[in-house]
């Protein structure tokens, strides 16, 4: 129950919301917007959803940021560097596989997720170092 | 840098929890400077002095002045 509540006191729960409602506007947009020929009212309808749901991002990224005790800061700048880097390192390392022959992969859709995804992975490994 | 923050804690009868309460921060923070993992920055330091009614050289040691 502690950890839970201090979980809680670290990471506002609006946080959460504001992610899971902006991926999911991207999402359903992206996929929405396949529906519509490219040059399309609808189609651009989409890319301005697409753009704006990162704006439901970027404000859940400052209210996590704001919540955090120094600390949490400290964990959170380490494993969005850790995630950048490797995230950046894969992406285009993956570009030579792509030039060789690999199957191309949209990163304007797949780059958020698998960001996220680096970047979860690189807080987990961070806070073990503060535990 | 070395503290006294678990001995102080235990002396008053404080959790963790307790602690963190009092300086909003979170529990792992209070964890990580009582077993010397982080060095809390100097307003925090100053805070926790507050909390304790101490200097702030009687909770922390930079173990600089047993060199000399």
């Amino acid at each position: 129950m502690d950890k839970l509540r201090d979980y809680l006191k670290c990471y506002d729960p609006r946080f959460l919301a504001w992610t899971i409602v902006g991926v999911a506007v991207l999402f359903v947009a992206t996929f929405a917007a396949f529906a519509f020929e490219r040059g399309a009212p609808g189609r651009y309808a989409c890319a301005a959803v697409q753009a704006g749901s990162l704006g439901a991002l970027i404000v859940s990224g400052v209210m996590r940021t704001r919540h955090l005790d120094e600390l949490q800061r400290r964990i959170q700048l380490e494993s969005i560097a850790l995630a950048f880097a490797i995230g950046s390192a894969v992406v285009a390392g993956w570009g030579f596989f792509e030039h060789a022959g690999a199957p191309r992969v949209d990163w304007g859709l797949w780059v958020w997720p698998f960001f996220a995804i680096t970047w979860v992975g690189a807080l987990l490994a961070t806070r073990r170092r503060y535990r | 840098m070395r503290n006294r923050l678990r001995d102080l804690r235990a002396e008053r009868g404080w959790s963790q929890g307790d602690l963190a309460e009092r300086l909003s921060v979170s529990r792992q923070t209070v964890n990580a400077i009582e077993t010397e993992k982080y060095d809390p920055s100097l307003p925090l330091a100053f805070k926790i002095a507050r909390q304790f009614s101490m200097p702030i050289e009687s909770i922390f040691q930079d173990g600089e002045g047993r060199r000399r």
